[in-house]
């Protein structure tokens, strides 16, 4: 029997109540515990609370890049978590380690909890040229397909195959999110970037060519999470979490780059998890004001504005060049330059982005009356998404 | 000699890797489900069912997607660079990686034949473009 419901109970009743960042660096010369404790402590200033209040810690890390609940909890003097989360996941994790601590709050396992990403993934351990020891591994590596942009890319091929999309609509989604990066001071890609210096940029693993893969960075980016009564007695707009899903869709196959049993490589999690979410959270899509798609390349843009039903299939590309996805567009997308351009806190910051937009806090990228936005982690086999809505919008 | 990864072949894996060494494609097929499948699990993927055994597949099968890795992202396959991974949905059921043996325009949908190809000593699965 299935007690599945539509709408988690959860939902509704917690908030994100602040956000904190450390630089973005290619080199921070730092220790990943540092960086994750400055981001925890910068979000807790962010919204007023004190490390005393806090008594949930939840993260993320994959082949071991960053550091467990418990060192965050030790090196801010935290006197005692009554909920951790390791999750030893990568992209997919944000949205869902976020949904996990609205639980621990909406259940009475936590009050206030901090939710974070650190890494040094630009100097230290690199996703991008790491080499995924997993089950599945022996199938990939041993002829070449070593790496994440590669495994990316034969989705990214069928994608163009079975939805018409072409190098220009990648193009499209490129110079879209450069455009935000420009006023995002965090950037670690500001530069302008026009369509001919995409067609300059060298293919790394066709159809992908630099420009259309994520920048690694150091650094760290840390949400709280508390009730919505906690929050409304803080310092910014609440930003509630109205939807959640995560999906791991039949034939998700034994490892995080294991793609031989998932049957469609033209539609990603994303696409499992749209009806669940958008049920959970009573809206639609068109009532969003924003989406931060988690785009470690460009395609997955695309993927997600079809997979999350913005738009019918095979229309995504077309849309985004229409500047559909600009600040002044009918849904801005990736208002930070996303992680293409931003840099790559593996989707935490996709999480980041919206609150602050939500919270009206972007300055030059603000979009206008921001108060619903739909985020998503994860570009493969699994994933997860969120509905976030500003109080009382 | 480049080096490289070499598969690391485990309990459930040693059919399809010893198959190589005769030039043999091994999959698994379900008993209950009949469906085959690839890479070989413990239990079947389609059905759950623990009945598996080994057959021979034909090499045959259509191209699904593939790559072309114009820069190696790992040292040991610069030498390589640039060489192209295929998709293949074989004719048994089952989708499998390979490199691409021989050159060809790729199309979506065109027939490929699986042949086993060296590197640094070491069988791997390959495909051709079949003529």
């Amino acid at each position: 029997m299935r007690a599945t419901r539509s709408r988690p109970d959860f939902l509704g009743r917690a908030a994100i109540a602040g956000v904190g960042y450390t630089s973005l660096t290619r080199s921070s010369g730092r220790t990943v515990l540092a960086l994750a404790t400055e981001a925890c402590r910068a979000a807790l200033d962010d919204c007023g609370l004190q490390p005393s209040d806090v008594n949930g810690v939840a993260t993320f890390s994959l082949f071991n890049d960053s550091v467990a609940a418990q060192a965050v909890a030790t090196s801010l003097a935290i006197p005692q978590l009554t909920y951790a989360l390791d999750l030893n996941l990568g992209g997919q994790a944000p949205c869902f380690a976020v949904a996990n601590a609205a639980m621990a709050v909406a259940t009475g396992m936590a009050d206030v909890v901090l939710v974070f990403r650190a890494l040094n993934g630009r100097s230290g351990i690199r996703i991008g040229t790491q080499r995924f020891a997993a089950p599945s591994a022996q199938y990939r590596l041993p002829i070449g397909l070593t790496a994440y942009a590669q495994y990316m890319a034969l989705w990214a091929r069928r994608f163009m195959i079975d939805t018409g999309a072409t190098e220009e609509d990648l193009a499209g989604v490129v110079v879209r999110q450069r455009q935000f990066a420009k006023d995002n001071a965090r950037a670690i890609r500001r530069e302008e970037l026009t369509i001919d210096d995409y067609w300059s940029s060298s293919f790394v693993v066709d159809p992908f060519r630099t420009v259309d893969c994520t920048t690694e960075v150091d650094g760290a980016c840390a949400l709280v999470v508390t009730s919505l009564d906690v929050a409304r007695g803080l310092r910014h707009p609440p930003v509630t979490i109205q939807g959640a899903a995560w999906a791991t869709g039949q034939g998700s196959g034994a490892d995080i780059a294991d793609l031989h049993y998932w049957p469609d490589w033209s539609m990603n999690c994303q696409a499992v998890l749209a009806d669940r979410l958008w049920k959970s959270s009573g809206l639609r899509p068109a009532d969003m004001d924003v989406a931060e798609i988690y785009d470690c390349f460009s395609s997955t843009v695309l993927f997600g504005l079809e997979g999350l039903g913005i738009v019918p299939r095979g229309e995504s590309g077309a849309f985004v060049r229409s500047g559909a996805t600009a600040r002044d567009g009918e849904l801005p997308t990736n208002t930070n330059g996303g992680l293409l351009a931003e840099g790559y806190l593996h989707g935490m910051n996709c999480v980041a982005e919206a609150t602050l937009q939500l919270q009206g806090r972007c300055e030059l990228r603000q979009v206008a009356s921001a108060g619903k936005a739909v985020v998503t982690s994860g570009a493969l086999m699994d994933g997860s998404a969120l509905v976030l809505v500003r109080d009382g919008a | 000699m480049s080096g490289g990864p070499l598969p690391e072949v485990d309990v459930t894996s040693a059919e399809f890797w010893s198959g190589l060494e005769h030039g043999e494609l091994r999959l698994t097929r379900c008993d209950a489900c009949g469906q085959a499948s690839f890479p070989p699990l413990p239990t079947c993927p389609h059905c759950g069912s623990g009945q598996m055994h080994t057959v021979l597949g034909s090499g045959r099968g259509l191209l699904y997607s593939w790559v072309v890795v114009r820069i190696a992202l790992d040292p040991e396959f610069e030498p390589d660079v640039p060489y192209t991974v295929v998709a293949v949905d074989l004719e048994e059921g089952g989708r499998m990686l390979g490199r691409l043996l021989g050159s060809a325009e790729l199309e979506p949908g065109q027939q490929m034949t699986f042949e086993v190809f060296s590197r640094d000593g070491v069988r791997l699965p390959g495909f051709r473009a079949a003529i």
